[in-house]
């Protein structure tokens, strides 16, 4: 696998000897695309889970699954986005494998386990803009679907602090409310993200990033509090309008350890009038 | 052992989309493989067809006579109770490997250290005759088009197979006994854990005995392999009223829950005096034996290593009463049971188990009275079961005069362990015969005449650590005991 995500690395950067011009550098990108500009984005996913089988063997589980997301940037700080996603197999079902080709965003709550995860909305405000940070509110909205008629609210915070050309943080804060169907009824169950993702320009066009995202789900009646949190580790290359970044990605460290994990392709693409600069 | 069809022993069922992009594509054939094989079956051996199997076996013996309307009976009693619909242009391809050496060689697409494994929803391959856990996994995967996660599957092949067994008595926890395993970790339970195997299949059990195998069914199709805890907890909410950990609780916690559905072992006919009987062609009995006032029964068991267990297939949480096999080619229990209707189940099973006799009711008495004798044979091991909470007496015990080590097990009286009060073996029954004390940890050689008494007064079984205490009486001379 480490061979594979080098070997991809190596392609990524050979291939970026024929890009004429990189636009902005990727630490440089606004938090919020300006008005009639769209991001749109597609990713792939595999992920694994290995675990113990009979006489000390490891046995191993491997699902995919698609994401894709487009959002607007509307101007005066607003964008407006939807999220879908597709699960390819069983395995990419039980793992939720469209998590995985989501790759560098926010983690998401209540898209059931069907092939076809509840589609997300999003409506982004900045509040804060400098060269240096923004800041502002996210409300996502996951909606119910035939097979998954569970509806999840998510407000969050939001902060990017830019050292211009070289780095960027991003933290956010979220809360999920998720109107869970249960065989007893409707049941709320709340939870907590707090993703952290860390990148830097390493050249002009080659980024890199750590991500980090505990997420805690508080217990119901009928579930139990769970702690969990993803890390991940992504590079990605800017060509032009695009960025094509590959994830590798430890999805639940608390409980599960290595044993759950991933790699995401993700191709995000820009289109529309750039913003002026900052 | 449930396996995807298809599949090799490290990853399964990576199919990815046609439409991820071709690195992953790279990345995930990296990862996976097929084995392929499957549908094709991995020998042809000699194949004999019922109504709704084509059975391949490379066995050198013949055929058990009944095992293939045997093998039919199964499918429709235990694939009926998950809604299988038979179809005899459809048959199940049971596949019966040589020997677990074969199985390892050649059974491609199973682990290696199974002794069997369900490919699909079409075929089976094992080492037994009749693989009553496998045969479970094929039915539901037919019957409800794909697996689960490991916690479902096996929990639902245990629970319609009784396999593996669990032999603790219905009186003890099942969590204590199994180790109070938590259902996070059993979440791809996959031939890893015999106690995680126990534990599913309570819960299953559980969970088709409160709500139905529909219930079980729903919650089969809405559980993926590879899913997290928090997503079984969600999804199990979403199929019952209740949670699971209040199932799993419920299951495991609750003294003489059920450990399965016994039905086919249940299925059972009378087993007469005097009969001499195998196991069925799939390894257990189907018998059974009715008390009717009398005090017990004396059964000998043919085959050294194997065991009996007499169960009430009427009330799950009644006591089981374990006859084992001694140190002899066969082995008699004299043994005392209550009243009641008791089916003889087999782990391992015995090569045939013969009904001698039921014990009259006065045959531990409580004075030394006139009533017939319990005949030891010098040729083999013979255990007198005595119940915990019975009083105990005399039984009269004709030895013939031959040589035996005598030995009391889970039995204990006033002045315990020493030979003060302890069981005897006496030469009559006045106040002026001989008796040789029979005390704790040690065998007594003694030689034993026909017009022995065994003194039990004062003596009883530990009720805490089993169902029967015992006295075992071993022939003196091996050479003799092995005809």
């Amino acid at each position: 696998m480490k061979r594979l995500a080098a070997g991809a690395l190596i392609a990524i950067a050979t291939l970026s000897a024929h890009i004429t011009h990189a636009q902005e550098r990727w630490v440089d990108d606004e938090a919020v695309q300006p008005a009639m500009r769209v991001r749109a984005t597609a990713g792939c996913g595999v992920a694994t889970l290995t675990y113990p089988g009979a006489a000390g063997m490891t046995r191993g589980l491997v699902g995919t699954g698609l994401n894709g997301e487009a959002v607007l940037g509307l101007g005066r700080g607003f964008e407006v986005g939807v999220r879908l996603g597709l699960r390819t197999d069983d395995g990419g079902r039980g793992l939720r494998a469209d998590e995985v080709a989501r790759g560098l965003y926010p983690p998401t709550f209540g898209t059931g386990l069907s092939t076809v995860p509840n589609p997300e909305l999003l409506l982004r405000w900045r509040a804060v803009q400098a060269r240096w940070l923004e800041a502002g509110v996210d409300d996502r909205v996951v909606l119910p679907t035939g097979a998954e008629p569970n509806v999840t609210e998510v407000i969050g915070v939001w902060l990017a602090a830019h050292g211009p050309g070289a780095t960027r943080a991003d933290v956010s804060f979220d809360s999920a409310l998720s109107w869970q169907s249960f065989r007893a009824g409707y049941v709320l169950q709340l939870a907590f993200a707090l993703p952290i993702r860390l990148w830097i320009n390493v050249t002009p066009g080659l980024f890199a990033g750590l991500v980090t995202t505990p997420v805690y789900y508080a217990s119901t009646s009928y579930t139990t509090s769970y702690l969990n949190a993803s890390a991940s580790l992504v590079a990605g290359y800017r060509f032009g309008r695009c960025d094509l970044s590959l994830g590798a990605h430890l999805v639940d460290v608390v409980n599960s350890g290595t044993d759950r994990a991933g790699l995401g392709v993700v191709v995000s693409c820009r289109f529309g009038p750039r913003g002026k600069p900052t | 052992m449930f396996e995807l069809g298809g599949i090799d022993q490290q990853f399964t069922s990576a199919r990815p989309h046609w439409s991820c992009a071709v690195t992953l594509i790279v990345l995930a054939a990296a990862l996976s493989c097929s084995a392929g094989g499957g549908d094709g079956g991995p020998f042809v051996g000699s194949v004999s067809r019922s109504q709704f199997f084509e059975y391949h076996s490379r066995v050198d013996e013949p055929l058990c006579p009944t095992l293939l309307s045997l093998l039919d009976q199964h499918a429709e009693k235990i694939g009926g109770k998950v809604g299988l619909r038979l179809d005899p242009a459809n048959p199940f391809r049971y596949y019966r490997f040589r020997d677990a050496a074969d199985f390892k060689a050649n059974a491609g697409g199973c682990s290696a250290e199974a002794d069997g494994c369900a490919l699909g929803r079409d075929v089976v391959y094992s080492t037994r005759s009749l693989h009553a856990h496998e045969l479970a996994h094929a039915y539901i995967f037919r019957a409800w088009q794909g697996g689960s996660s490991g916690l479902v599957n096996e929990g639902e092949a245990v629970a319609l197979s009784c396999d593996p067994g669990y032999g603790a008595q219905p009186s003890n926890r099942p969590a204590d006994v199994l180790g109070h395993p938590d259902w996070r970790s059993l979440l791809n339970l996959h031939g890893n854990s015999i106690a995680g195997y126990s534990a599913a299949g309570f819960w299953t059990t559980h969970l088709a005995a409160r709500f139905g195998w529909d219930g079980v069914r729903d919650l089969h199709g809405r559980i993926r392999a590879g899913i997290t805890a928090e997503d079984f907890e969600r999804e199990f909410a979403r199929v019952y009223p209740t949670s699971m950990e209040a199932t799993w609780s419920a299951a495991l916690d609750t003294p003489g829950a059920p450990p399965c559905d016994n039905d086919w072992g249940c299925t059972a006919i009378p087993l007469d005096v005097g009969a001499r009987v195998p196991p069925d062609c799939d390894g257990q009995m189907h018998r059974s034996i009715t008390l009717f006032g009398q005090a017990g029964v004396v059964l000998t068991l043919s085959g050294a290593g194997s065991q009996i267990a007499l169960r009430s297939c009427d009330t799950q949480a009644a006591p089981i009463y374990d006859l084992i096999s001694g140190g002899t080619e066969r082995t008699t229990h004299i043994a005392a049971l209550p009243a009641g209707t008791f089916t003889l189940f087999s782990a391992p099973a015995p090569k045939d188990v013969e009904f001698v006799s039921y014990l009259p009711a006065g045959f531990n008495a409580a004075t030394c009275a006139a009533v017939p004798p319990v005949v030891l044979d010098p040729s083999q091991t013979t255990y007198v079961d005595l119940l915990a909470g019975a009083v105990n007496g005399w039984i009269r015990i004709a030895g013939g005069g031959h040589v035996y080590e005598v030995s009391p097990y889970n039995l204990i009286w006033q002045g315990w362990p020493g030979p003060t009060g302890a069981p005897a073996v006496c030469d009559g029954c006045d106040a002026a015969a001989t008796c040789v004390p029979l005390p704790a940890g040690a065998a007594t050689s003694l030689a034993i005449p026909d017009g022995a008494v065994l003194r039990l007064a004062g003596v009883s079984a530990v009720a805490s650590s089993s169902v029967y205490g015992q006295l075992t009486f071993l022939p003196a001379d091996p050479g003799s005991a092995r005809p």
